[in-house]
């Protein structure tokens, strides 16, 4: 069917469509061209500085780099493990510990006095007073039958200081879902506690994601703190080997091993929330 | 344009690994590493064929100092026994329970350093003291604000490419201390060292005495300093620690309860050599070096050490 001016259906709705595709093109081109170009520029007046070539065999020394790397990354294996471990234990305190400041009934008031008093003190105190009290203090203690391990005590610290972060994100989470959402589950016939299982709990945790990521990132990068108890991790091997040569590049590599580690877990983290709301948004937004 | 904005997110790649491949050419072209430049004269000590006198290229008028007229020394805080004695007034920055004051002139460090600027013609009211708190901070490169730094510091390789060394004043050797219920202390070889777990301070010899000659099968347990070092072994949380024989007598008799010196390695295994540190390239290193021999060569420094250090060391050797 052709209209007045002649051109044809398929004419009319390819033509736009054509130059929509250049002028995205376009967009792109712009785009590269102008990022190379910034930071080419930065990049290079940095290069040429005049303290450039000390600054580099102190901070970017290639030899240094790839010297102290493997025994680095060794290091890191623990603070790896010690993420993993303390990050599950978080994930699950932190939850009941949420719930246990949710609470409204004044019969159970007490155990929501404990749940505010305990994220108070734990937020408020930094994360090295606790390492040193539980580490070095209670074994100073003698208590019979209380293990004296390092390891176990760094645990208990980063576990107790991050549940309390991690509780006041779940906290805001439980409030953030609509009232009329219990409203509803209460007049189906669910008890308090299936409401908060069932309809709260999913809503809530999935609202929170992002946040709960970034305290896991703030946790990966709090475990360079058992260092002060005796083990020798990522960050601790690097001081080590800086101080033995004088050369911060050791510190470099370390931060470097642990943006690959955070890094890609945000991108897989991003992904998993996409895709979890395209599927119950259903392609509304 | 949700279409377009995550094509511009894709096509942003380009950019970003342009960029990176920038930074990695830097990395890599770039790589020259500076030369190090050993410098012999701060390294190997001096021949005893210096002259038992002060030359007149040393008089106190002459000397290059930070301050012009006043000696500016430094030491570590909290200024441990047996190389610093003496109380601090309580408003002192040196005061606290196991300081010393260096001041006073009091201890081997204390008494020589005294000593020394005598030689030079400083009396204790024309020195100045500034504490020290991180270890590390007296024999990392640049310029320093004292004229010299002495705190039981090793003279090695590394650190002298950063800093100038005087002559050593002191030769130590590594030692192990434990408490006496510890089955270290039944150890009687290195080998027998490898089954436990040691301690010792970040960036110190001990440490990398533990783990270039030791080498335990645990990971050795590192520790930011000297007073954490001594409280994880008090727990019960290292089986020994490992420091310079004297500073471990000292933690033995001082801030530890129920220790011994399990132990200690000789000179075929490893010798400490102590010295005062100095800005790289400074004047003043000849005329200490000048100093030191003078004080070593009238029998000052020998009554420095009966006086301090005495006899001390009847302590089993590891095989």
């Amino acid at each position: 069917m052709n209209d007045a001016t002649g051109r044809t259906a398929a004419d009319v709705t390819s033509a736009p469509r054509r130059s929509l595709r250049r002028s995205r093109g376009a967009a792109v081109l712009v785009a590269c061209l102008s990022t190379i170009v910034v930071f080419g520029l930065i990049g290079w007046a940095i290069v040429n500085s005049s303290g450039w070539p000390l600054f580099q065999s102190k901070f970017f020394n290639a030899d240094k780099f790839f010297e102290t790397e493997p025994k680095i990354f060794q290091g890191l294996l623990l603070n790896i493990t010690f993420f993993l471990v303390a990050e599950a234990l978080v994930l699950v305190c932190a939850l009941v510990l949420a719930g246990m400041r949710s609470l409204r009934d004044p019969v159970f008031t007490p155990i929501r006095l404990f749940a505010i008093v305990y994220i108070d003190l734990f937020r408020g105190l930094p994360s090295i007073l606790i390492i040193y009290i539980l580490g070095f203090g209670i074994p100073a203690l003698q208590i019979p039958g209380l293990t004296s391990d390092v390891y176990v005590w760094a645990l208990v610290a980063l576990v107790l200081t991050w549940t309390a972060y991690v509780a006041e994100v779940y906290r805001s989470g439980i409030d953030s879902v609509h009232p009329s959402q219990e409203a509803a589950a209460r007049s189906l016939g669910l008890s308090s506690f299936q409401t908060f299982r069932f309809v709260v709990l999913p809503q809530a945790v999935r609202r929170v994601i992002p946040p709960l990521l970034n305290d896991a990132i703030g946790l990966m990068k709090d475990t360079a703190l058992i260092a002060f108890l005796g083990p020798v991790e990522a960050f601790r091997r690097a001081q080590i080997s800086a101080y033995a040569s004088f050369n911060f590049t050791p510190y470099l590599v370390a931060a470097l091993l642990f943006l690959l580690l955070t890094v890609p877990l945000s991108r897989l983290v991003d992904y998993l929330v996409a895709r979890d709301r395209k599927r119950y948004l259903a392609g509304a937004r | 344009m949700e279409r377009s904005r995550s094509l511009l997110d894709r096509a942003a790649i380009i950019p970003i690994a342009a960029c990176a491949l920038l930074f990695g050419s830097t990395l890599g072209v770039t790589a020259q590493s500076p030369e190090a430049s050993m410098d012999a004269a701060s390294m190997a000590p001096a021949a005893s064929m210096a002259p038992a006198v002060i030359g007149p290229e040393c008089a106190k008028e002459a000397l290059v100092l930070k301050n012009p007229g006043r000696l500016t020394l430094s030491t570590d805080t909290p200024a441990y026994s047996p190389w610093w004695a003496g109380t601090a007034p309580a408003d002192s920055e040196w005061a606290g329970e196991f300081s010393g004051y260096p001041p006073a002139g009091e201890g081997y460090e204390g008494a020589m350093s005294a000593a020394i600027a005598a030689a030079l013609g400083f009396t204790p009211d024309e020195t100045d003291w500034i504490p020290n708190t991180v270890f590390e901070n007296a024999f990392a490169p640049g310029p320093k604000a004292f004229d010299f730094h002495l705190a039981q510091i090793s003279i090695k390789p590394e650190r002298a490419e950063a800093v100038d060394f005087s002559d050593p004043y002191f030769d130590s050797n590594q030692a192990v201390v434990a408490l006496a219920a510890n089955a270290v202390t039944k150890a009687t070889t290195m080998a027998e060292l490898k089954d436990f777990k040691l301690g010792a301070a970040v960036g110190t010899t001990s440490l990398a005495f533990i783990e270039d000659v030791i080498q335990p099968n645990t990971e050795v347990s590192v520790f930011n300093d000297n007073a954490t070092l001594v409280q994880a072994l008090q727990n019960g949380q290292v089986d020994g620690l490992v420091a310079d024989l004297y500073s471990g007598i000292y933690m033995k008799d001082v801030q530890l309860s129920d220790a011994v010196i399990a132990g200690r390695f000789d000179s075929t295994q490893q010798i400490d050599q102590m010295g005062m540190v100095f800005e790289k390239g400074s004047a003043l290193t000849p005329c200490v070096d000048e100093a030191l021999a003078v004080i070593k060569a009238n029998g000052t420094l020998q009554s420095i050490y009966d006086q301090w250090i005495g006899g001390g060391a009847a302590v089993p050797v590891y095989q």
